[in-house]
């Protein structure tokens, strides 16, 4: 009985903790600001900024703040509400061909003595579909071991205090995959993956655990098709 | 500060009233033609009303430019402590859609209470039929903000209200009424520097149109003075 008594308390103050209410201030109005442009530096009009706050990463509701679009020359100016929450978070998108931004901060410990949040220039890049097909042609017995190196087109920076954390952050980090195709699995059929368009991926491979050879592939399509067998 | 000057115009008007009234008064002595100031026959204590109410924004400000009208309702009771002045209070609701997100922030609408007391004067252009003009004194509103997913926010500010009503006295102590009043709030948002020109003040039109139900003989001074 004394257990039961004990877990029900657990579960109430478990239940507590995670249904904080995401606060949204009385009398407050904040500016988020800033530029959106690509990866050619050309502004992007129209890209969507949305604010949000939400209470905890535990199951509070996640609010809308503000949103508004950028102008003819990239630019926005947005009035929103605000709260003091564990995350404040502005997103910054432009439909699906383009990569999208996260600036994320905690304002239950800060708000800028300004009321504005300036996000200078963020860059969205056009992103492409990565297709690939790797088909085993040869007998039974070879194993293929490749790799694709490529930039990850997100970006998501964290700020306490008003100061980027770099070890949580990331943006447009270089990603490696790693893979063995053999008897159990021969073939890599209808993969893909998403990497800006205009770079390059570094397809990486041996046969048979022979020479590391490196293909450099330029992604020079919205859907780039690559073809490989063995 | 056109705030204080309209302020200033209207108790200007209202001593020149004053003025005026006393010689109309003595020009009812002589000749009871003249009664667009003062009826003493016409004369009431006070009256209760109730109204419809349509808020129709105005302006370069938070309200005129993110807000747009939806419906409202205002309740009034009034008396006359001398003459045909009247001091009143008055309380009402005014909704209004939001149509720009980016200028406000995210939510939808807004209710706006309405709390004020007022003074004014009551003219008498033709029988069966009064004219009031009034100010506000010591008004306030909040702003109940509908946030999706959300109980919402308030914002407050101070409510400066002018205007007149036009009443038409149907039987001797019901009429039926149009007021027209301009409306501006000064909101106690705080805002960065670039936007406090927008929600500095806010500014709004209502025209009311209603019932009013008067009651008395006499004004309030003198109901003691007999």
């Amino acid at each position: 009985m004394n257990n039961f008594r004990i877990l029900l308390l657990i579960t109430t103050i478990l239940n507590f903790s995670s249904c904080a209410e995401t606060d949204i201030a009385n009398n407050i109005r904040v500016l988020v600001k800033g530029k959106v442009v690509d990866q050619n530096n050309e502004p992007i009009k129209n890209a969507s900024v949305e604010i949000f706050t939400d209470a905890n990463t535990t199951g509070a509701n996640r609010i809308l703040l503000g949103q508004g679009f950028s102008d003819d020359l990239g630019a926005f100016e947005i009035t929103s509400l605000f709260g003091s929450n564990d995350l404040f978070y502005v997103d910054v998108s432009k439909a699906n061909d383009f990569s999208r931004y996260r600036y994320q901060t905690n304002t239950s410990e800060f708000a800028p003595e300004d009321l504005t949040f300036a996000l200078q220039v963020i860059t969205l890049k056009n992103l492409s579909t990565f297709n690939y097909n790797i088909i085993r042609e040869s007998g039974e017995g070879t194993i293929l071991d490749f790799s694709f190196s490529y930039t990850d087109p997100q970006c998501s920076q964290i700020f306490d205090d008003g100061i980027l954390n770099e070890s949580t952050s990331y943006c447009f980090p270089e990603r490696t995959f790693n893979r063995q195709l053999s008897d159990n699995i021969p073939n890599a059929e209808n993969r893909q993956f998403i990497v800006p368009l205009s770079d390059t991926v570094m397809f990486t491979y041996s046969i048979n655990n022979g020479s590391q050879i490196t293909e450099v592939i330029v992604v020079n399509t919205a859907n780039y098709e690559f073809e490989f067998s063995y | 500060m056109n705030l204080n000057l309209a302020i200033s115009t209207f108790f200007c008007l209202l001593v020149t009233v004053a003025n005026a009234q006393k010689d109309s008064m003595q020009v009812d002595n002589q000749s009871s033609k003249f009664k667009f100031l003062y009826d003493d026959s016409r004369q009431r204590l006070g009256s209760v009303s109730l109204s419809y109410q349509m808020p129709i924004t105005t302006g370069s400000n938070f309200i005129g430019s993110g807000f747009e009208g939806r419906n409202g309702y205002n309740f009034k009771i009034k008396v006359f402590p001398y003459k045909h002045f009247f001091i009143g209070f008055a309380e009402g609701m005014s909704q209004f859609d939001v149509v720009q997100l980016s200028v406000l922030g995210n939510y939808t609408s807004s209710r706006i209470a309405e709390r004020f007391f007022y003074v004014g004067y009551e003219f008498l252009p033709l029988k069966n039929v009064r004219l009031g003009v009034h100010t506000s004194i010591g008004g306030r509103v909040v702003f109940s903000n509908a946030v999706p997913n959300s109980d919402g926010n308030r914002d407050t500010g101070n409510l400066s209200s002018f205007g007149f009503n036009v009443d038409y006295e149907f039987i001797k102590n019901l009429a039926v009424f149009v007021e027209y009043a301009f409306r501006q709030v000064e909101s106690n948002i705080l805002v960065p520097e670039a936007l406090q020109s927008t929600f500095e003040k806010g500014t709004y039109n209502t025209i009311n149109v209603g019932l009013r139900f008067s009651f008395g003989n006499k004004d309030l001074f003198g109901q003691f003075s007999n």
